[in-house]
């Protein structure tokens, strides 16, 4: 309970022990209008019941705000910071490309730098997005900002789709100054074992991040006009905004972007930064923008684990997040991937800055190729242009930075072009791994295509090859060479008319090599989508495929514990399981299909077989956190399965919360994770009645009754 | 490793002992994969396309953030350290930071040494920049990529990151997009074998063609293993001819399991058990032998699809139950049969 205190006082005590973070309390923004009044009172009482009173904090939010300007009290005179006052908010400049570099790195840049979008003239992005962000900031801007409404603006979407940019040519136009909130350098955790008693101590970013928003509450960085128009609340702020910022009301606001949110790894980290975003959305003081960033939708990219948003499991913490921040009246504006046609403009652009031409069909390939992410195939456009043969001496008129390079980038038009073209086709193979590669290539494997008939001949005619490797095999082992020749000789059996087919256009191992997937996400995707590329009325070929993939997923099946660890990281095609699932996989699909449906163009859909795994993981998450937070009683339990859980540690803490244990409430999780149609949803706890089906979607279908008889006991008792 | 890249590379036969002779007279030999590790991009090996682009980002400067993917032993490292080397020649000792998955790589450390080093000062020519080179970075913790993100692009003037992975996928989203992506294929059979006539002329090996084709097989488009095998090959039995080779490389022999294959094809299943219990009579384990089974069968040339198809299911199936422990001969024999029914069944 006393978390507030923790967070605001976090630059004196950081390093005590963390406390069950706790869900944030939605009377806090309203309670917004009164502060400063309550600020200024705080700050003329005495400050020293700080030890006193441990519990009283969430009783009203007029006591609440006593606790943040505490420790601020030692320097009341406004223009003598004191030691004891906090450190200056590490925030920087934000310019498109951070610092300004040295000038003898001046040389050479990203393209992505220098070609940033300098108006809105120049972003590629959806205009309605544009013109969101524009209205939230000119609010923002606002002196009479309702004084209930959150400065936090949450924006996501997946990365390269001009997240920053747009922010920073919308901040340039209306005027503000943008800043960016880096955590500190840190000292190495190596250092901090070693020397901790030399007062070597060790925060984390989440840690700095905490200090952050503990800051952002102070109102020290209350800047421009709404610390002008109340110059009765100067007095307070003035000791913080001397320490943070010399002349607060200086013109240009700034807007604070958190581009880096700390990494939550665990359970109670991701808690922690849930509930510090909440609370940063509630009770920021000045213009607050966070820039989260999204796996792209792909089938491909959403079943891995590791690869999430932010490191956070798909789905998970970034939904909690939003919700945390919707909550405290925050506003999200979700970006969604770049089109083609905005992509292939923008590098038409970026083509015609550099002198570099690029013919628009180019342009569009490189667009398609890079899914929606502009920065990539800036990228990739660079190094394509970088590793350009020579071109032809002849120059059109450059920039003064097309100069600088010693190979003139600038051609003649035709067949440089057509040069230009291919060269960039060959690097558009280098674009982003998630976006069509894996596509491409599952798509190859689905439409299956086949040289002509006349190739089949080649069949026949094999023993004369067999030949050849033969002699090889004599020559090394005399005794079995003969024999295994006249064994040659005695039959290569035909095959009988319906097992023949023609040759195969491609090489399915190499494909599937290609893709970069692994067997058993290649093996699901086709699972998903191969239906609809078989004829309608070809079951028994649909039958085939289904059995050949089906034995493919039984080849890759879990293996006992001692192997799976062992082979994990290992190279794909290393793991001979999962080089024959695949290899299974992709020949089973194309040979069983003999009557494929008529080409036309079929969207690919990401394989929907692992929502249920992955709805079970998110609730299993859960109920982990329970028990970390259940502290000392809770760790008996932690390293304990779902099933344990759901069955022995969330019965009790319900029991605990009806009979109104303080805080078993808040620890008991609120939403859980449904299937429901093909979709994973997340609702809310509706109440002890749903409970039963819950758990046994925890559980997986067998055990859900079990849970359920043990729940009724517990309560009964 | 900047203390190994700086022994120069250069081979010189004369300050060696004569090659082939005995094993103990040259135990302080470098790793040929080191000895021979190319020190200029245009005598990497193999994937021209790729590194005729780094030969001109090395002419050019510049260098953008680089993401190189591809499997083992395909040149990666070497084509990065290359490419340092030959953008930062003299000074590349202060302005390269090299970490590889034996360094401590976690969040702190990418928070703090990696931002150090950025945030160093170090006078340079134009167009050139510090590079960090990130080797495997495929098993850095997303936690520790996600650290990275930012770091890279705030210091992209001063510093440039080179990261080799296997696959790419692995590396999170944000630093996909954020470097230009260079792909690495296998080598081919043909280049592998002229850079091992290379180092066999260097180091002065006696080798039997044979013997150069099975190291080639062995090695399976990956120079390092090619080199590898080589060597050992060469310090263990003098002459390098097919059958030291895969002696040395404890391999079933590929063409006595196509062999096998071969007669499971004809439906020869004496023969076809014949070559299976010389092969098991020879010591190898089963799952050796699975292994090999199963990449012949793979890349057996004239095989109708659909044997292909069915002889890597019934391997996989054998493979799966070998692997659960079940590794007796009966396996493997049940195993020929199974293919030879298929090949009887199939035959028209």
């Amino acid at each position: 309970m006393n978390r507030k205190r923790k967070l605001t006082v976090i630059e004196l005590n950081s390093d005590d022990d963390d406390p069950p973070p706790k869900p944030r309390d939605k009377r806090r923004a309203k309670a917004a209008p009164e502060r400063r009044g309550q600020l200024r009172l705080c700050l003329s009482q005495a400050p020293d019941d700080h030890q006193a009173r441990p519990v009283q904090s969430s009783q009203s939010p007029g006591t609440q705000r006593q606790h943040g300007p505490l420790h601020l009290q030692p320097s009341q005179s406004p223009d003598q910071p004191s030691p004891t006052a906090p450190r200056p908010l590490p925030l920087w400049p934000l310019g498109m490309g951070g610092q300004a570099p040295p000038a003898a790195c001046r040389g050479g840049e990203l393209w992505v730098e220098k070609h940033a979008p300098a108006s809105t003239d120049d972003l590629v992005v959806h205009k309605k997005k544009v013109a969101d962000v524009r209205a939230w900031l000119q609010a923002q801007a606002q002196p009479g900002l309702a004084r209930g409404a959150s400065r936090l603006l949450l924006v996501s979407g997946p990365s390269g789709c001009g997240k920053t940019a747009v922010l920073g040519v919308l901040a340039h136009e209306l005027g503000f100054e943008l800043c960016e909130w880096r955590a500190p350098v840190p000292t190495l955790w190596a250092d901090h074992l070693y020397q901790a008693e030399r007062g070597v101590a060790y925060a984390s970013k989440l840690d700095d991040f905490d200090s952050f928003v503990a800051h952002a509450k102070l109102a020290g960085l209350a800047l421009g006009p709404s610390a002008a128009s109340l110059p009765a609340g100067a007095a307070g702020t003035a000791v913080v905004s001397t320490s943070i910022q010399q002349g607060a009301s200086v013109p240009p606001q700034k807007l604070v972007v958190v581009d880096d949110l700390p990494h939550a790894a665990g359970a109670e980290a991701r808690l922690r930064l849930v509930s510090a975003l909440g609370e940063l959305a509630a009770t920021a003081r000045f213009p607050v923008v966070v820039v989260t960033t999204e796996a792209g939708g792909s089938g491909a990219g959403s079943d891995r684990g590791s690869g999430g948003v932010g490191g956070f499991p798909q789905g998970g913490v970034a939904k909690e997040l939003a919700e945390a921040v919707a909550a405290a009246g925050a506003v999200r504006i979700a970006f969604n991937p770049l089109t083609p046609a905005f992509v292939a403009k923008a590098l038409a652009r970026v083509a015609e800055a550099e002198g570099l031409p690029l013919a628009p069909e180019a342009a569009k390939a490189l667009a398609e190729r890079c899914a929606g992410d502009l920065r990539a195939a800036m990228e990739a456009l660079q190094l394509a242009a970088t590793g350009a043969p020579p071109p032809p001496p002849q120059r059109k008129a450059t920039g003064a930075r097309g100069k600088s390079r010693s190979r003139g980038k600038a051609k003649a038009e035709g067949s440089a072009g057509e040069a230009a073209f291919t060269a960039l086709l060959r690097v558009a193979d280098g674009g982003r791994d998630i976006g069509l590669g894996p596509f491409h290539a599952l798509g190859k494997l689905l439409y299956n295509k086949r040289l002509d008939p006349e190739g089949a001949h080649a069949e026949p005619a094999a023993p004369a090859a067999a030949e050849v490797a033969t002699d090889a095999a004599r020559g090394e082992d005399p005794s079995a060479g003969p024999a295994a020749a006249a064994a040659e000789e005695r039959s290569v059996p035909q095959l009988v008319e319906g097992l023949r087919r023609a040759p195969q256009a491609f090489d399915a191992e190499a494909v599937v090599l290609h893709s970069g997937l692994d067997a058993r996400t290649v093996i699901a995707f086709l699972h998903e989508n191969m239906l609809h590329f078989v004829a309608e009325s070809a079951v028994a070929d649909a039958a085939d495929a289904l059995a050949y993939l089906s034995d493919a997923d039984l080849v890759l099946r879990e293996r006992g514990p001692g192997s799976t660890a062992w082979d994990a990281d290992a190279f794909p095609a290393t793991s001979l399981a999962d080089a024959a699932a695949g290899s299974l996989a992709a020949r089973g699909l194309a040979f069983s299909v003999a009557h494929p449906a008529p080409r036309r163009w079929l969207p690919l859909r990401g394989p929907a077989g692992g929502a249920a795994q992955r709805g079970a993981a998110a609730n299993a998450a859960r109920l982990a956190h329970l028990a970390w937070a259940a502290g000392p009683a809770g760790t008996l339990c932690a390293g304990g399965s779902a099933r344990q859980l759901a069955a022995g540690v969330l019965p009790f803490a319900r029991v605990l919360a009806a009979a109104g244990v303080a805080g078993a409430a808040t620890l008991l999780p609120h939403r859980w994770t449904q299937l429901w149609d093909g979709q994973l949803v997340e609702q809310e706890e509706a109440g002890a009645g749903s409970d039963m089906a819950e758990q046994g979607f925890v559980e997986g279908a067998g055990a859900g009754g079990e849970a359920a008889d043990d729940l009724d006991f517990i309560e009964e008792v | 490793m900047a203390e190994a890249m700086d022994i120069d590379a250069g081979p010189g036969p004369s300050s060696k002992a004569e090659a082939g002779g005995g094993p103990g007279s040259k135990s302080f030999d470098l790793p040929w994969v080191e000895k021979y590790r190319p020190t200029v991009i245009r005598d990497i090996v193999g994937n021209k396309e790729a590194v005729a682009r780094l030969q001109v980002v090395a002419e050019e400067g510049n260098m953008p953030n680089l993401i190189l993917s591809g499997p083992p032993g395909t040149g990666k490292t070497t084509s990065i350290m290359c490419l340092a080397r030959a953008l930062l020649g003299p000074v590349y000792r202060y302005a390269v930071l090299e970490l590889n998955a034996s360094d401590d790589r976690g969040i702190d450390v990418v928070r703090n040494k990696i931002k150090m080093f950025a945030q160093k000062k170090t006078t340079l020519p134009p167009g050139r920049h510090k590079i960090v080179i990130l080797d495997e970075a495929d098993s850095m913790t997303s936690g520790a990529q996600q650290a990275l993100r930012r770091t890279m692009e705030i210091y992209s003037n001063t510093t440039r990151f080179a990261l080799a992975c296997n696959q790419s996928s692995k590396i999170i989203e944000p630093i996909q997009s954020r470097c230009a992506i260079v792909r690495y294929s296998k080598l081919s059979d043909q280049e592998v074998l002229e850079r091992l006539l290379v180092v066999a002329r260097e180091e002065k090996v006696a080798v039997m063609e044979d013997g150069l084709e099975a190291v080639v097989f062995t090695a399976d488009g990956d120079m390092r293993q090619a080199l590898n095998n080589l060597q050992a090959t060469a310090s263990g039995s003098g002459l390098v001819d097919q059958a030291a080779v895969f002696k040395v490389c404890d391999q079933p022999h590929p063409l006595l399991v196509a062999d096998i294959v071969r007669h499971c094809r004809t439906a020869a299943l004496d023969e076809a058990y014949d070559g299976m219990r010389k092969l098991c009579d020879l010591g190898y384990s089963s799952m050796d032998i699975i292994t090999t089974l199963f990449r012949v069968v793979r890349n057996f040339p004239d095989l109708a699809e659909f044997l292909k198809l069915e002889f890597i299911r019934e391997v996989g199936f054998c493979h799966m139950r070998i692997n659960d422990g079940v590794n007796s001969r009966l396996q493997l024999a049940g195993l020929l049969a199974r293919m030879c029914r298929v090949a009887v069944k199939s035959a028209g």
